[in-house]
This record gives C-alpha cells, sequence and structure tokens, in this order.
C-alpha cells in the first residue's frame, strides 16, 4: 500500500513479519528522560507559573506531610523563606521538614515556622544558629532526626521517609522543566542532594528565577521528573551563595597538622597511581590538599577520581591531570559551580550515588583516602561533629559517617585543643561517626591510630611520624587544659543521631 | 588603687586587683565557663592563698587560659600592688 | 644546635605551641617583643611557663633585657629558679657587661643550691663596637657558650641597608665565627625579617653556614625546615665523614690521604663534628629532608 510518504510498503515481508505503514499522524514529541528509576511519572509538558500558593495547591500537600528542601544556595538561600512563609499563609501545619541541611536565613525562617506550629519535626544533616539554640531549649515539639547525606538518600530512596512535596530551587530552567544549578544568574554547582528529593518525591516543584527559552547546556534534574516549575523574583542573594573563596590557613599550627597528615598519607602507601580522594572543606582539610597537590607534581603520581564538597583547589587538580575526574555532590565555591557543566571531568552525583548505603559501589566506598575534620573524637576513635564538647550545637553529620565507613583510610586531622578545650576527650558528648570506622587521628602532638588497624600500625611503626596511643594523646592534652568539667546531660530527648543505615547512633538530651 | 595584666586575647586572661577595703573578693568570667569555670576559679584561688592576699577584689575576664597562666597573671598584679606599697 | 626559634614572652598561646615545630633551640624573648610597661607580668608569666615545664627546658633560651636596661637582673632573678638554663644577652658590647651578669649569676645560683656555671650565656652582638669587641667579649667568660650576630641594629648603625646584598655582611660574620671559634663555642646567625622571601632566606643562611656558623635564629616556625636543611650536614657530607674515619682508624695516627686529599689532625676533627652534630639533631644518613 501507498503510505503518507507516498511510498510503496508491502503488508509484510519475510523474517520481519507485518509492517506498519507511515502515517503522519502517528508522530509524536518524543520526550528524553533515561533515568532508569523514573518510570512513574507519565509525560507531560511542565506548567510553568508565577503562582507558589496554586502550585502547593495543586500537590495536593496536607498538614501532617512531609516537605523538602536543598541547600545548595547555602547562605544565600531565600527560597526556603519563601515556600515557608506562603505554607504559612495557607495555614498549613504539623509538617515534616526534611532538608538536606540548613543554615542562614533559611534557619531564622524554619524557627519561625517552628513558632508557628507549620513545622513539628526536622529531618537535617545539621543545623545553625539560632535553629540550634532553640533546639536546646526545647522549642521543637518533636526531637529532631540527624541523618548523614547517605543516610538521608537511602530514607527516601527506600521510601521510609516519603516526600509528599519537593521544593527545588534550580538557577535556571527551560521550557521542557529541565532544572539545572551551573547556568543562569544565581548558579550554585551540583544539584547532588535535590537529585533524590526529584526521584522520589510525590510531587515536585521546581523554583527558580531565570527561565530560558533554549535547552539547557547541562541538565541536573530532568523534567519529567518535574511536576511544575514556579518562577520568582529571586531563588537567592549571590554573595551569599558564592561563599567566597576560600583561602587556604596560613596558621602555623595548622600547617604543622596538615605536614604531618601528608607523611601519614605517603608512608601508609595509600597515595599511589589511581588513588581516590576526598577531603572536607575544614583549614587544615585543605592545607592536606594543597600539600598533597604539590607532592603529586612532584612525583608524578596521578588519581583516578577526587570527590565532595567540590572545591576550587580540586577543580585546579583536576585541571592539571592530578585527578581524571571529580564527583560533585555539592559545590563550595563559585570555582566548583562555574566548572560543573564547563569541564568533561566535572561530574555531578547525586547523594545516593555518592553515599548511599544501599546504592552499590557508592562514590564513598570506593574512596582510598577520607580527610575530615570534628568537633572532637574520643579514645574509641569515635568522632563528633555535631556538638562541641560542652553540648552546644556546633556543625554536622555531613557525609562523615558515609565516607569513614566507606574510605580505605579514614584520617582525621584537628589541634588537640581548641582555646583549652580539648579535642581528644575520654568520651564524645555525641557519637556521630562510629569509632570503627576511623582509623588515624593526626594533631600536632601526636599522631593515634586505631588499634584495630593492625596494618597500618605496622606500615607506620617504621617511619619517623610521633604515634602514641590514643589514651597517651588524652594525658598530653589533660596535662595541659585540665580535665574538663562535663555538663551533665538533661533526660528529654531532643534529637536523635541516626547512622547511615537507619539504627540509631546517640541521642541528644536536655 | 588598680592594676592589671594580661590581655583578653585568646588563651590568656585579664586580671584586675583594687586594693578595697574588703576580705578578699574573687570574681571569674570566663569564655570557658561550662567546661573550666571551676578550674580557673581554683587556679586563681590557691595561687592568691599561696601569695597570702587577705583583702582586696580581683577580677578575671577569662579566655580559654590554661592554669599556669591564671597563676601568672595573679602573681604579676598581687606583686605589682605590693611593690607599689599597698598591703594587700 | 641549627635553629632557633624566637617567641614573645608575654604571649600565653605562643608559648603554649612554640616547641612543637621541630625547631632545635627556643629563645623566649623578654626584650624586644615585650612594652615597656608589661616587662613584669612577661616574666612572671615566662617564669611560670618553665616552672610548670609548659616548654621544653632544656633547649629553651631567654632573651633578657639588654645590661644597660633596668629590668635584665630582675629577669634573671625570676628566671634562673624558675629553671632556665640558657640565657641570652642582646647588645652585648663591654666584657664588664658580662662580668655583672656572671657576678648576679654567681651569686643567684648559690641562692638556689645549683652548680655555679650551670647557667650559659649566648652574647648577640648587634653593634658595631660588639662586632668589633667579638673576640674580648668571646674570652670574658666561661659561662659564654656562644656568640650570635644581629643584623638589624647592627646595619642601622652602620648605615647600611639589610636585604639581600650580603656581602656587606660578611665582615661582622666573619668576625664573629673567627671570635667564637677562636674559644671553641658555636656562632649563631641573625634571624630573617622578609617573611615572603624564602629564596632570600636560604641565601641568607648559606652564606652564614659557608663563613662558619653553626646556625640560625627565627622568627616564624616557616622557616624551620629550610634552616634545619641548610645547617645540616649533606647525605655527602655524612658520608665522606664516615670515610674520613674509618680512613683515620687505618692509619693510626699521623697523616695519611683518601681519594687525592690529605687527611690530617684538622680534616679528621672537622669529620668528627659533622658526625657529632648530626647526631645531636638525630639525622639519618639516607632519609631526611627533601
Amino acid at each position: 500500500m501507498l503510505n503518507d510518504a507516498g511510498r510503496q510498503i508491502p503488508d509484510a515481508v519475510d523474517g520481519l513479519g507485518h509492517l506498519r505503514p507511515y502515517k503522519k499522524e502517528a508522530v509524536k514529541r518524543v520526550v528524553s528522560g533515561n533515568l532508569k528509576n523514573n518510570t512513574r511519572k507519565p509525560e507531560k509538558t511542565t506548567r510553568i507559573s508565577g503562582d507558589m500558593e496554586e502550585s502547593i495547591t495543586r500537590s495536593g500537600l496536607k498538614n501532617g506531610d512531609r516537605i523538602s528542601f536543598h541547600h545548595h544556595l547555602r547562605l544565600g538561600d531565600r527560597v526556603v523563606e519563601q515556600v515557608l512563609l506562603e505554607l504559612e499563609r495557607m495555614g498549613y501545619r504539623d509538617l515534616i521538614l526534611c532538608v538536606s541541611s540548613v543554615m542562614g536565613p533559611a534557619s531564622n525562617a524554619v524557627l519561625r515556622a517552628v513558632r508557628a506550629g507549620i513545622l513539628r519535626r526536622i529531618e537535617t544533616t545539621g543545623l545553625k544558629s539560632p535553629l540550634s539554640e532553640a533546639l536546646l531549649a526545647g522549642e521543637i515539639p518533636e526531637p529532631v532526626v540527624f541523618r548523614s547525606h547517605g543516610g538521608r538518600a537511602r530514607a527516601i530512596d527506600s521510601g521510609e521517609t516519603p516526600v509528599a512535596a519537593a521544593f527545588i530551587a534550580a538557577s535556571e530552567v527551560d521550557r521542557e522543566g529541565n532544572l539545572t544549578g551551573s547556568q543562569g544568574p544565581n548558579r550554585f554547582g551540583s544539584m547532588g542532594y535535590a537529585m533524590v528529593d526529584a526521584q522520589h518525591a510525590a510531587y515536585v516543584i521546581g523554583i527558580s528565577d531565570s527561565v530560558s527559552n533554549k535547552c539547557l547546556n547541562h541538565i541536573s534534574i530532568p523534567g519529567n521528573q518535574v511536576d511544575e516549575i514556579v518562577k520568582v523574583e529571586s531563588i537567592g542573594d549571590r554573595a551569599g551563595i558564592s561563599g567566597g573563596s576560600i583561602r587556604v590557613s596560613r596558621r602555623p599550627v595548622e600547617k604543622l597538622i596538615a605536614r604531618k597528615a601528608l607523611d601519614v598519607l605517603i608512608a601508609s602507601g595509600a597515595v599511589q597511581p589511581g588513588f581516590s580522594y576526598q577531603a572536607g572543606s575544614g583549614g587544615i582539610s585543605l592545607l592536606v590538599t594543597s600539600f598533597l597537590k604539590d607532592y603529586m607534581t612532584g612525583t608524578g603520581i596521578t588519581g583516578s577520581f577526587a570527590s565532595g564538597g567540590a572545591t576550587e583547589n580540586l577543580v585546579e587538580m583536576c585541571r592539571e591531570g592530578l585527578f581524571d575526574t571529580l564527583w560533585d555532590v555539592q559545590s563550595f565555591d563559585d570555582s566548583a559551580s562555574f566548572s560543573l557543566g564547563e569541564n568533561a571531568f566535572h561530574r555531578e552525583m547525586s547523594a545516593s550515588r555518592y553515599a548511599s548505603p544501599e546504592y552499590p559501589g557508592c562514590i564513598a566506598e570506593e574512596l582510598d583516602i577520607m580527610i575530615l575534620s570534628a568537633t572532637e573524637i574520643d579514645r574509641d576513635f569515635n568522632v563528633n561533629s555535631i556538638t562541641g564538647t560542652n553540648g552546644r550545637i556546633l556543625g554536622a553529620l555531613g557525609g562523615a559517617p558515609d565516607t569513614a565507613a566507606g574510605a580505605g583510610l579514614t584520617m582525621v586531622v584537628m589541634p588537640s585543643f581548641r582555646g583549652r578545650i580539648p579535642t581528644v576527650n575520654t568520651r564524645v558528648r555525641t557519637v556521630c561517626t562510629p569509632g570503627e570506622t576511623v582509623d588515624i587521628l593526626v594533631t600536632e602532638r601526636g599522631i593515634a591510630v586505631n588499634p584495630r588497624r593492625e596494618d597500618l600500625l605496622r606500615r607506620l611503626s617504621d617511619s619517623k611520624l610521633d604515634l602514641i596511643s590514643i589514651e597517651e594523646l588524652i594525658n598530653r592534652i589533660y596535662a595541659l587544659t585540665g580535665v574538663p568539667d562535663f555538663p551533665e546531660e538533661g533526660s528529654r530527648i531532643c534529637a536523635v543521631v541516626e547512622y547511615r543505615n537507619g539504627t540509631v547512633l546517640d541521642c541528644l538530651r536536655i | 588603687m588598680e592594676v592589671s595584666a594580661g590581655f583578653m586575647t585568646k588563651q590568656d586572661a585579664l586580671v584586675r586587683f583594687s586594693d578595697e577595703n574588703c576580705t578578699l573578693q574573687l570574681e571569674v568570667r570566663s569564655s570557658v565557663s561550662g567546661l573550666f569555670g571551676k578550674a580557673v576559679r581554683k587556679a586563681a584561688g590557691e595561687e592568691l592563698s599561696r601569695l597570702n592576699v587577705i583583702n582586696g577584689r580581683v577580677w578575671i575576664e577569662d579566655n580559654h587560659a590554661l592554669d599556669f597562666v591564671i597563676r601568672a597573671r595573679i602573681q604579676a598584679v598581687v606583686m605589682e600592688m605590693r611593690e607599689a606599697g599597698c598591703k594587700v | 644546635m641549627r635553629s632557633w626559634l624566637y617567641c614573645p614572652g608575654n604571649s600565653p598561646k605562643m608559648i603554649i605551641n612554640a616547641g612543637i615545630y621541630g625547631a632545635d633551640g627556643l629563645v623566649f624573648d623578654l626584650e624586644d617583643a615585650v612594652a615597656p610597661d608589661r616587662k613584669r607580668e612577661a616574666r612572671i608569666l615566662l617564669a611560670q611557663a618553665f616552672k610548670e615545664r609548659i616548654v621544653p627546658v632544656e633547649k629553651s633560651a631567654v632573651r633578657i633585657n639588654g645590661p644597660e636596661t633596668e629590668d635584665w637582673n630582675k629577669d634573671l632573678e625570676e628566671m634562673i629558679p624558675a629553671g632556665a638554663l640558657i640565657i641570652r644577652i642582646p647588645k652585648v658590647e663591654h666584657p664588664e657587661q658580662v662580668h655583672r651578669i656572671c657576678n648576679l649569676l654567681d651569686r643567684i645560683e648559690a641562692d638556689n643550691g645549683m652548680d655555679t656555671g650551670k647557667v650559659v650565656l649566648q652574647c648577640i652582638l648587634e653593634t658595631p663596637l660588639g662586632v668589633e669587641n667579638a673576640f674580648v667579649l668571646g674570652g670574658s667568660s666561661s659561662r659564654i657558650s656562644s656568640l650570635s650576630f644581629g643584623a638589624e641594629d647592627y646595619c642601622a648603625a652602620v648605615g647600611i641597608p639589610r636585604g639581600s646584598d650580603l656581602l656587606p655582611l660578611d665582615y661582622p660574620r666573619s668576625r664573629i665565627a673567627s671570635a667564637a671559634a677562636a674559644f671553641g663555642l658555636s656562632a649563631y646567625d641573625t634571624v630573617w625579617g622578609f617573611l615572603d622571601d624564602e629564596t632570600g632566606l636560604a641565601a641568607d643562611a648559606l652564606r652564614a653556614k659557608s663563613l662558619g656558623f653553626k646556625g640560625k635564629s627565627l622568627i616564624h616556625p616557616d622557616q624551620i625546615e629550610l634552616v634545619n636543611r641548610v645547617f645540616s650536614p649533606t647525605p655527602d657530607e655524612l658520608a665522606d665523614a664516615r670515610n674520613i674515619l674509618e680512613e683515620a682508624a687505618f692509619m693510626d695516627g699521623g697523616a695519611g690521604s683518601l681519594n687525592g686529599r690529605m687527611i690530617d689532625r684538622p680534616v679528621i676533627l672537622r669529620a668528627e663534628r659533622i658526625l657529632q652534630s648530626a647526631e645531636e639533631t638525630g639525622i639519618r644518613e639516607s632519609t631526611d629532608a627533601e
């Protein structure tokens, strides 16, 4: 028969069987969307509107449900505030806030929402002032749940913490509803934490101040995971998003610790061709990365991948060919934000891929070296990164429990006391990363290897490093500072610290 | 008369001593009051006792000072006061 | 001692950390680093740090105030009973100053039940007169263990700039190194104040080493690694010294030769000194700084 293109087509042919002739009206626009996890959402065109209230109504969000945000906009975030205010106006109550973290102006907005009865529970990796003080003052109705990045991903992936509505800020969107953080006036880089939410939330609202008529160069979250987009005036404050450039420390004590840390890495044999590496963004960790860079440049050793927490120095190292790939779950500075989408070596990864214990071969488990800091560590090598020795909330879990569990060599770098406060104590206030995953502690007054790592002890005992037992280190420190008067804990549980697999590691009591 | 020793910088303590006509008063304000407030007070008290200081008012503004610093700054104000002829 | 790190005497934070950076020696400063109205509290603080062993006493020198000030004697009265054993005297110009200090030290040692002569002195020659008097000063007392050069004040007095032109300082350096050697003392070189100029530091240190200085004073921990390296024998020098002593053992007195070089007493002595200083600073032959 004659098809609509004017050609003769047989009904059937040997081998292929029955043929269907071309028909004009049968041609449909194929929407690309290739994530294996996402088969749930039907094909649609993405609505882009300016009305937050209507979007929320369409989401079907009810009182008591869970909502989620990412914190990729860091101190420059204005989205959390806008959405929470809208929810307040609409009269919502008793919601659960599930965030990757909360800081800066977002903290103020969340506290306001807690006090107004809009939020009953917070699930996060960390808290900052004034939310942290409010927690310790007992203002949050239900205990805060601290999860690591991997733990949060697992909980959302598995359906344990179903998200009814995910509010995902993006620095640019296109007409298909694709989201990105690497383009637009308020670009912030990787959307790693949000990727998990987009995959599993019942309703996904993208929020952006920049809509592109062209397709995005780099798609972080594909349009077929996004239910609709709300265009706002501004998603954030540029200066706050940039975070400033992170200057490498010049402090002598920090440099000394970083030097020792590098000596340990070299003596342990961990720096081999093809090794993988991740370090935090604290002062000493950055110095270690800087010294490692010089060492690699000098010896010609190159690694396979670096991951994080992408920062300028890691981007530099990749540019110079010292690592093949930079896996980025969160871009910490403008250098990193601008590099993603520009450099082929710079790859975005979701929090699942980064650290979920359920993700086969997640990046954290492929790591050879992990450098991290903490508020304190104890004689069992348990690490505290949330509370200070005196119980005040200072920080976050981050991805430390995940990378510590996965890395071949997990090293904590810290000064042995900060001011008068010892960082190595007989018992930490809050266990955030269990000691069995922490291998070595490097301070300016001594290096302690976890006795579980006999292999490491063997390798390092020949070197000139000042190895001592952790008990001996504690004695050295207390000899100078005195033994602290550890404050009593209350009896009311105000927060729980979940390990990455969902079990509870510790509680905060007021 | 009032004398002072030390600075308010990290790991130091600013100690002030005035020869008021009262039995020894010791006031401590510490930025590590929870963890080391008692220790600071103890170190200061013991040093004042060792030096047989009976009268006067001592203020300590502590900023993470170790015990040896507290002791030294106390010694310095007491010594200065006595060298100036005050009976404390 | 290859390196002497200066530390302000009135800064608790710096006193606490002075000993961790790997300098061979420390100099706790009661002189220029302390404001005039803080001299008392500084010496008391430093004395307390010594008493409680916050600092590594055996390698800690104290730079007291100069012999023409009102403070030097109080510094000694406070620091010696606290445990200080090495005293660095600034602006030394006349043997009379050394004698005055020694007399007081005799008395303090006796009062404290210490052996006479336990406390040693390091003299800083930092004025033209001090430099000229290097020889008589070196021989002025058996307490003296070293002579140091202080370039800042010297250059100001002579009217030359202190910087990368090292030639003008060859004379005072040589004079001091020579006087020190005449009495079997060590000579330590002046500080390099340009912290961002590492090349300058290296050149300055190498020049001093080549003129006979054993080590150098430092003002920042960042300078330690470079200076330690400059004043350490190289692996080649160590191997050479060992070879010489082996050959000397064979020779059984008298002179001999090794690889076309005459090995006589002075050469042997020098080899012994190299190995001894290497041992004191814990250097091993093959490893050490890259």
